[in-house]
Formats: structure tokens, sequence, C-alpha cells
């Protein structure tokens, strides 16, 4: 007790040490090219859209709805909406975390199979977690009803939240894990030589200096979840959130500006807890990559953590393998939990015809969105971190509101904003980017929705990353001559690759797995997967449905483990010896 | 460095100059060849679309491409293109004739007076041509045998059975602010009660403690049935008895309530601005056909041609005439504020706390 309080009291008195700032100069001409180039990026993909849309929210049948914001109605489904958004937010972060921590300090057995299987999640396609969990945990659900005989009903906010929690974690897990590999061990060392115990190094430092990644992972969650709209179709039940009111106006009142006005409230709470993130995390900076040599982290093996913490993560991985097992074998059977019969029909359905057509189109647009989300995403956290004094938070919630507007607005802003062609008398100044008649058969605007859902994780996850550098190593690089995009390609990138490997990752799935969005600006010519998903669904054939979303997250997850090979250390190795050969064989660079 | 930058500023010119700044042709629809292949905004379910748009193609040498979207996404995505040179899709097939209703008032659908049209029921059709219905779909009970036997009830001939306390937490509806489906029950349960709102909202209140969920998808409750969630549902027949005509599952029955069923019309209209008008139009005149008719039968949705014909019948050997229409049923709902009815139930219904 004693000890805790002269600790206190010592810690009143020492004035918090601030991370050293860079000092943001005046931005150089390469720099300015830069920013210039992301501010009309970021225009044409997300403002431009949103602009043509969120106009007719404030259009009269727009202000219908916009002025009923006090109505009770309203207000229930606002504070559904935040609630949901919270219990996420913190839920997942929180069993990211736990999880993230398991993998990097307590010391078990199968770290890397844990890891894949805490990434699988991040391939969530529309409806399949939902589905295998209502047909595990429903009523009449195998394990509820068939192990345990109980009929829960999981429609409305526990079970919504629970799935919410499950699908969106491993983003908090990635974040977290990256910044804790990052941690300085000789840190818990020297806690550990002032005679903290395990337990107060971890909560004193180790969770101090997490707190970026923590606001990080909560605001992301938090946009996620209020955002999401085909989990809340399938779990809500009778409870209302805006994402479902929007789509409920456009399906079912046939009312767009109501719609937008919607997705207008749903931007106040997406830019509140933005702003709450940024203003606490300004205050609360730390650097811990700060280019000084670091110790070895010495892994837990007290079974009082380790057996809590390795418990909870075993029912986090069995939750995982049950629900992602049902969608593997509901591929093979014709109605999982009602026909179990074996089949074969389903794969054959989808491997032939416009399945395997929406399943290459898919493919190849996602492989075409996902290097240009991850390094436009990098460019702006770098920016926002490091060059920008004004306008930074700005271009950092820019950035953001590809994810924070509901799917289905954001694709009817597509629709409006480039189905037609600008044509100013005779002459096209513009060709239409997105539907039928589009060129390149409206695959540009798929692309570019694909950009713009996935920009927002890449972009989190490169703030936090560079957040943890230290500006001294910018410095160092600045005074050895090196111009900023030097210093960017030299020492930051490399220094990031775990946040630029997360920020693919998520491009990737998050591309392959996107729908709302993609109706108003699918043609003919292609087919993607995930509509082709919901039309099994709808037409009752889960057994296509889940045939369909085992090849995709198959898929996803060999793509991912292309590009972690191609970030991992070994490839980087051996590129950069490649790269230092023909350094030595032109001796005069370029 | 230099020449990495006008390299690459040649290659950004060389990729916008051609797109950019050509002179646009006027369009001339009335030229283009009705074989030169048509693009459909299709409202009905994925493999409706495939089978039937590849029969037309076969019998019309036709070319026919289709993108699948709900009713209210179809028209917020022809509202997307209004005004531009030529629209996205020249037919809109599918969907209740409700949508068709709304886009015909927003300008967006092209008059087209098929000559097919005089064998159409007058009541499913649009006086000026801008849609004309081509199927009808009865909606009615949709329910579990072997729920109803442990629950010891009787096979349901009343829409009052979905009142019955024995069906407690055993009822899905589709709420009916997102779903046609979900509408169409609210709106038979209103012309049962002369469109007396408040006597159809109590008797939704009266349902309410029976259900487990108003779901956001029409096609949710039948799956919720199957899964064996709840005992029964309402629903339109053809996706019910699509459960053991297409799916094999004996345990689903239908039936409809003796008291008059209401029911939902697929309709068929030509996009305004259309590139192909002469497609669209040929594609019509074939939709409102027997052949049409026999392709969406054939795929396994057993509903009611809407033209008039000796022996039309569903599939199933039940014919119009089989069926208790609910006279007073209008399928366009155009007397009603479809709007604020679902608000209404979004306020007044679904939260309501049930003990």
């Amino acid at each position: 007790m004693t000890l805790i309080a002269e600790v206190e009291s010592l810690r009143a008195e020492i004035p918090p040490v601030k991370a050293p700032q860079l000092k943001k100069r005046k931005l150089d001409r390469v720099t300015r090219l830069i920013l210039i180039a992301i501010v009309l990026i970021i225009a044409a993909l997300v403002l431009w859209p949103l602009y043509s849309i969120l106009r007719e929210g404030f259009s009269a049948q727009g202000l219908e709805v916009l002025g009923s914001l006090s109505s009770p109605t309203t207000l229930r489904i606002i504070g559904n909406t935040l609630l949901l958004g919270a219990v996420v937010g913190a839920g997942g972060t929180l069993v990211g975390f736990i999880m993230a921590y398991a993998q990097a300090r307590v010391q078990f057995r199968g770290k890397r199979l844990l890891h894949l299987i805490a990434l699988l999640p991040i391939v969530s396609p529309p409806f399949a977690v939902a589905t295998a969990f209502i047909t595990l945990f429903s009523r009449n659900g195998i394990i509820s009803s068939g192990v345990f005989g109980l009929t829960p009903n999981v429609y409305g906010l526990p079970g919504l939240s629970f799935v919410l929690m499950f699908s969106f974690f491993p983003v908090a897990y990635m974040n977290m894990l990256g910044m804790l590999r990052n941690l300085d061990p000789s840190l818990d060392e020297a806690s550990a030589s002032l005679g903290a115990t395990r337990f107060k190094t971890f909560w004193r430092v180790t969770v101090p200096m997490l707190l970026p990644g923590f606001a990080a992972s909560f605001l992301l969650l938090f946009v996620e979840a209020i955002a999401d709209l085909a989990n809340p179709l399938v779990l809500g039940g009778n409870f209302t959130v805006l994402s479902t009111r929007a789509y409920m106006a456009i399906n079912g009142e046939f009312n767009v500006p109501g719609a937008s006005a919607y997705a207008i409230m749903l931007l106040v709470p997406a830019l509140l807890v933005f702003l709450v993130q940024r203003y606490w995390v300004s205050r609360t900076n730390v650097t811990t990559v700060t280019g000084k040599p670091a110790g070895r982290v010495s892994l837990i093996t007290s079974p009082l953590a380790r057996i809590p913490i390795l418990t909870f993560v075993g029912l986090v991985i069995t939750t995982i393998v049950l629900i992602y097992g049902t969608v593997a074998v509901g591929g093979f059977v014709s109605y999982l939990g009602v026909d179990n019969t074996f089949t074969l029909a389903n794969y054959q359905y989808i491997l032939g015809g416009i399945g395997s057509d929406a399943i290459l189109t898919t493919t190849l647009l996602a492989v075409v969105a996902t290097p240009i989300a991850a390094v436009i995403g990098m460019t702006v956290s770098w920016l926002v971190v490091r060059k920008l004094t004004k306008g930074s938070g700005a271009m950092d919630f820019l950035a953001m509101l590809g994810l924070a507007v509901p799917g289905t607005v954001l694709g009817i802003g597509y629709a409006v904003a480039y189905n037609k062609a600008w044509i100013v008398g005779d002459y096209m100044l513009f060709p239409a980017l997105a539907g039928g008649a589009a060129i390149l058969g409206g695959t540009v605007g798929i692309v570019m929705v694909f950009v713009t859902r996935s920009l927002p994780t890449s972009v989190r996850s490169g703030v936090a990353a560079i957040q943890q550098i230290s500006p001294a190593i910018d410095e160092a690089a600045t005074s050895l001559g090196a111009n900023s995009v030097t210093t960017f390609r030299t020492i930051t990138l490399p220094l990031i690759r775990a946040a630029l490997l997360t920020g693919l990752t998520y491009a990737f799935a998050r591309s392959m797995t996107t729908l709302s969005p993609i109706i108003f600006i699918t043609t003919p010519q292609t087919k993607i997967m995930t509509s082709q998903i919901l039309g099994s669904v709808e037409s009752g054939k889960f057994g296509i449905a889940f045939a369909y979303c085992s090849v995709l997250i198959i898929l996803v997850m060999s793509v991912i483990g292309l590009i972690s090979f191609l970030t991992s250390d070994k490839f980087y190795r051996i590129a950069s010896a490649w790269r230092w050969r023909e350094t030595i064989q032109q001796p005069k660079g370029r | 460095m230099k020449i990495r930058t006008i390299v690459g500023a040649a290659a950004g010119m060389a990729l916008v100059f051609p797109l950019a700044g050509c002179v646009v042709e006027a369009a001339d629809p009335s030229g283009v060849e009705a074989s030169a292949g048509i693009t459909v905004a299709c409202g009905n379910i994925e493999e409706l679309c495939e089978s039937v748009l590849t029969e037309f193609t076969e019998s019309t040498g036709i070319p026919a491409n289709y993108v699948r979207m709900s009713g209210g996404e179809a028209l917020a995505r022809l509202e997307s293109t209004k005004g531009a040179a030529s629209a996205e899709f020249d037919v809109w097939w599918g969907g209740p004739v409700e949508s068709f209703v709304a886009a015909t008032e927003a300008d967006l659908l092209a008059s087209y007076l098929s000559p097919e049209r005089d064998n159409i029921q007058e009541s499913l059709r649009d006086a000026d041509g801008y849609w004309t219905g081509y199927v009808l779909n009865p909606n009615g009970i949709c329910y579990s045998v072997s729920a109803f036997d442990e629950l010891g009830l009787d096979a349901p001939t009343s829409w009052d059975t979905f009142l019955d306390p024995a069906l407690s937490k055993n009822v899905a509806t589709s709420h009916p602010a997102t779903s046609g489906t979900g509408f169409g029950f609210i709106t038979t349960i209103l012309a049962l009660n002369d469109n007396d709102e408040d006597a159809m909202f109590d008797w939704m209140l009266d349902m309410h403690p029976n259900v487990l969920q108003y779901t956001q998808s029409g096609s949710a409750p039948v799956q919720m049935l199957v899964r064996g969630e709840v005992a029964a549902v309402p629903a339109f027949a053809s996706v019910c008895e699509r459960e053991h005509v297409v799916n094999g599952n004996d345990d689903i029955a239908f039936a409809y309530p003796e008291e008059g069923v209401g029911f939902e019309v697929g309709g068929t209209a030509v996009v305004a601005g259309a590139s192909n008008p002469a497609g669209a139009e040929a594609f019509t005149d074939w939709a409102l056909g027997q052949e049409a008719f026999d392709a969406y039968v054939n795929t396994g949705y057993n509903v009611f041609p809407a033209f008039v014909g000796e022996g039309a019948n569903n599939g199933l050997g039940q014919t119009v005439d089989d069926i208790p229409w609910l006279a007073s049923f209008d399928p366009t709902a155009s007397e009603y504020d479809r709007g604020e009815l679902a608000e209404r139930f979004d306020t007044d219904v679904a939260p309501t706390p049930v003990d």
C-alpha cells in the first residue's frame, strides 16, 4: 500500500515525459505534390460521392427525416446505434488485446496456429458468420438446443454484438500485436529492477504505452459496428440501428433522401468518437520505436496469469473453429441442421458457370484495389502524423469517412456521382466510371468502392504505427541529407511493415467481402461474389452460400499468406540484398 | 528524377486523354436492332433471372444480360442515371408493381402498349402502359406440419391462427418497412379490416407476443421456419411451396386462409432512355406470354399467370379460381402511404415489450 502511495506521489512530482515532437517545417516540393495528389484522390473516392448523396439529405424529403430527430423512435434508433458501437468497440478491443497479449507475452505452444485462427474472422463474408451462428446457437441450434437443450433468443443486441465483436476483433488483435512487439523490453526490465511486480509493470508500463492502440482499435471497431449492415439485417431482430433504418428507407419507402438523412445522423457519432480519440491520444502520445537497441522479451510463465489468459484464448479459438467449421461443413451438405446429407452439388454449382465467373472477377478486382488502398493509407498516415500541422485532423477524418457511411448510402452516392459521364455541350469531360454504361464494364467504380471501404483500416493502423516511431529517427535521416520521400521510403516504411501488412491484409479481406455499396454499381459484366451469396441466402440455398463462403475464405487466406511472405523479414532481407548488389554494381546510382 | 516525372505525367495523360474530350455522338436508339441485346434490371431471385432470361434468348435470339437487385435498389439506381445520354438498363423485370408505380411517378419508365397486354387482367396493368403485370403470387400461411402436431394445433385455415396463444414466440414475419412480403401481409390484414388502420394495428399487437423476430429480409421468415426456429410464418405461396417442390422438405406446408388472401404482382417495364428500346419491347411481348410463364414455373416458382387463359394454373394443378382472392385488395397499394404505415408499425408494434 505504502509503496503504491509513494510511487503515486513520485509520479505526481515528475512532469509527464512528452514524446519529442518533430518540428513540422514548411513542406518541401515533393511532399506538397504528394499532398495535392492525395487530396484529389480522397476527393474522388469519398468526398464527391458523399457530397452527391448527402446533398439529398438536406432536400425537403431528407429534412423531414432530419426534423424527426427528437421523435422517440429516432432517438431510440440513435441510442441503439451508439450502444451497439460502444459494446462492440470496447468488447472487440478487449478480446483483441488479450489475444495479442497472449501471443506476444505468454508462454505456450502453438502460437503460429493461434495466430492463423485468430485471423480467420477477418474474412467474414456477409451472412456467413451470422448464419453459422444461428445454425449453432439459435433456439433450434445444433449446440444450444442439440447439446445443452436451451432455446435462447439470439435476435437482438446480445447476439448481434457477439457476432460483430467476433467478426471485428482481429483488427484490434493485429494492431495490438504489432504494437506489443514494438514495445522496448528494456522498459519492462527497468520496471522490474525498480521492484515492480509483473502485474504492476503490465498495468503501469505496458498498458499506458498501448493507449494509442486501444484508442485506434476502439474507434475503428465502433465505426465498423455502427456502419455494418449485413449482421443487423440478419440478427438485429427488433433492435433497429441507423444503418438498417437507412436500408429500410431505400427498400421499403423508396426514399433515398430519407436514407441520406439517416446517413448524416450516422456521421455525427463517428465524428465525435474520432474527435475524442484524437484529443485523448494527442495528450498521451508515447513513442516506443526509438532506434535504440532493445533486449529480449521474457515470456510469462506464472500459472496465475497463464491459466485465466489461456482459458479465455481457448474459448475464443474454440468458437472461431466451431463457426468456421460450420461454414466448411455447410458447403458439403444440402442444408446444415435441416438436411445433413452429404453432397458435392453446391461446389459443382459454384465452380461452373456464374459462380467461377464471380469468383474470378471479384478476386481480380480485389487484387487491384488492395495495394492501392494500402499505399494511399500509409501515405495519408505519414502526412497526418509527420507532415501536416493544419488540416491533419481533417485529412485523417476524410479518410475515415468511407467506412462511417452505411454501404447502401455510399453505393447510391457512387451511382449518382459516377454512373453518368460528365458532358458539357457535346464534349465528354470525363467518362462514366461506374454502372453498366461505364468504361471497362464498370470495374473502375467497383475498385474505387473497394479502396474507399478498406482505406480507413489502413490509415488507422498506419497512424498508430507511425506515432510509435520516435521523430528523432526521421531527423537523423534528414540531417544526413535525405529528403522527405527518401526518409519515408527508407526509414519509416520498413519500420511500419507490420502496419502495412495489416493494411494490405484487411484491404483485401474487406474488398472481397464488401456487399451493400456494390449492389448499386455492379454490372452484368462484373458479377461479385458477395451479391451471389446474398442471392443464394435469399432463395434458401444455404449449402451454396456456405460453399461460396468457404471458397472466399480460402482465397483470402492464401492471398494473406502470400502478402505476409512478401512483407516478411526473410523476403525483405533477400530483396534488400538484391538492391544492395545493384547499388554496388552501379556505384553512381541513378 | 526529372525523366521519371515526365514519363509519369505522360503516362497519366495517355490514360485520361482518349477518354476525356471525345465528342459525344447523339444517341439514336431508334436505329438499334433488337438483336443488339438487352440489359435487364432483374427484381427476381437469381435463379429466375438466369433461367427465364436464358429461355428468352433461346426463344428470340436476343442476348440478355442482367443485374439482380431489389425493387427499392432498382428505383434508386434508375434515378441515379436519370437524364444521362442513355440509361443503364433497357428493361426492369420482376419486383412488385408497387415499385413500378413509384418509378412511373418519377418519370423513369417509358410507355409501351404491348399487343400482348390485352390478355392481361385489367387490374394488373397500368392504363398508360408504363408497366404491365405478368404473374401474381398469393400470400398465406406457411407452416411446419410437425411443429403444429407437437403444439396440438390443427392445420391453419384462418389468418387468426397467428393470434393463437399456443404459437407464443413461434411466429416470424418480415418487417413491412423493409420487405414487400411484410408489407403485403399488413395490407392484407388491412383489407380484411375494411382499411381501418387502427383495427389492423390492434390485430398486429395481438399477434406481437407470438412473434420471435420481425426480420428485415422477406425471405428470412421461411428460412427460420425451415430451421425449426418458428412454427408458422406469413409468406407468398411460391416461396413456401418451393421448400417441398424444389428442396424436397415435406414438413413445410402452405395454407390459404379462408377469409381471403392478398397477392403480389410481378411487373415488367421498358426503362425511359433505353439504349435498345426495340429489344426491350420484344422482351415485354415475350414476358407477358405463356412461354415466359412456363419458364417461371419450371424453375420452381408456382405462381399464377396474369394473363387470362383456359386452364391457366400454377403448375401445381391449382387454377386462379381455386384461390380465395380478396376482392378489395389493391396490389399497387396506391391508396396507402407506405412510409407512414411502416413508420407506425416501427413505432407502435415492433418495439412493444413482451413479458
